[in-house]
């Protein structure tokens, strides 16, 4: 019986901790896709490239931890990656290569997002 | 998370259908179900440690995801002994007192040398000395040998003092039968055992047990073993009216 009870128990938090996993990593990749797009815009604009930036490098040091508990360590580190680029490129004024990156860091989110859906072709 | 549970289950259950297909011959002295569950396990428990770009949670769920889907395959198999018997399969007997049963041997994709491997690994060379070898499900085999063969015991060496030192017990070698488990009557070894259901029920009613209060039911000739849900184990005789 108290088997039972355990394996119960599990089974709940694993299928709470997959639901609260879906959340979580359509919440992250989302802010981060958003934080980007508004990024691209004042970069578009012609606007200050350097708080927009601040704020994506605030908002992923403080989610890294656990998306890294979450998904696989490749692609963090490639998200990882793609940030460091855009702050080179804002840092040295070089507004287009910047663009040019987000760009291509909205679609790594937008995909890492997609793999880790709880879809039926995902699971064959 | 949900993936990797989800797919836990999956393999789980495709390599227990591979392996129920495979037979018995593949198996240790595991059950199926064990051995799927020993096999996963050990590979799962591998992946997240060697690879460290993937993050433990990724070994962890499949292996709780296992432990939980083997937890409700014991608790079913407990509870229905059909389901057990799909699980587990049968015990086949693979040679008895006419000889070895090759269309038997066939079925469990054994080969006579597989046969006489296993009966010299039980520790009998001469196929005269066994009078039943049953491949039981976990793919050993137990082997009852003729009384000729059979090792000595204090009931055998009363028998031979009161007949004489010079004398042996005749072949007895008798297969028990189980009739009843777990409340459940065994059709199938009833036939076997020359009976009908209506003989069991009857004798249980001797006894004032039905079928649902007995444990366990075993017949050996014409003796009887009962072991009854609640009390003690009684030992009878078959037919007799207690």
């Amino acid at each position: 019986m108290k088997k039972a009870i355990l394996a119960l128990f599990i089974m709940l938090l694993i299928i709470a901790g997959g639901v609260w996993e879906q959340f979580y990593i359509r919440r992250a990749t989302g802010t981060l896709r958003d934080m980007l797009t508004e990024l691209v815009v004042a970069i578009d604009n012609g606007e200050d490239m350097k708080q927009p930036m601040h704020d994506i490098n605030d908002y992923w040091k403080s989610t890294h931890r656990t998306m890294e508990a979450l998904v696989s360590h490749n692609e963090i580190r490639e998200i990882h990656v793609k940030l460091g680029e855009i702050q080179g490129f804002v840092d040295t004024d070089r507004p287009d290569d910047a663009r040019a990156v987000a760009i291509t860091l909205i679609e790594i989110t937008e995909y890492t997002e997609h793999l880790l859906e709880y879809r039926a072709e995902h699971i064959f | 998370m949900l993936t990797v549970f989800t797919r836990a289950i999956i393999i789980y259950l495709l390599l227990l259908f591979a392996m129920r297909l495979m037979g018995k011959r593949q198996l240790g002295e595991l059950q199926p179900f064990e051995f799927a569950i020993t096999m996963i396990a050990a590979e799962l428990a591998c992946i997240p440690m060697a690879e460290t770009a993937i993050p433990i949670s990724y070994g962890l769920i499949p292996i709780f995801s296992l432990f939980i889907l083997h937890l409700f395959i014991t608790k079913l198999a407990t509870r229905s002994i059909r389901f057990r018997s799909f699980l587990n399969g049968k015990p086949v007997i693979v040679m008895d007192k006419d000889g070895i049963c090759t269309d038997v041997l066939k079925k469990v994709d054994m080969n006579i040398n597989d046969l006489l491997d296993a009966l010299r690994g039980s520790g009998y060379f001469d196929l005269s000395t066994v009078a039943f070898a049953i491949l039981e499900t976990n793919g050993t085999l137990s082997v009852l040998p003729r009384t000729e063969g059979a090792p000595l015991t204090p009931d055998a060496l009363t028998e031979m003092s009161l007949d004489g030192l010079h004398s042996l017990p005749p072949d007895d070698a008798i297969l028990p039968y189980t009739l009843v488990v777990e409340g459940h009557i065994m059709s199938e070894n009833i036939a076997l055992s020359g009976h009908t259901e209506q003989e069991v029920v009857e004798y249980l009613h001797s006894l004032a047990l039905s079928p649902r209060d007995v444990m366990v039911l075993t017949l050996s000739d014409t003796d009887t073993y009962i072991q009854p849900v609640k009390g003690n184990a009684m030992q009878g005789t078959f037919g007799a009216t207690e």
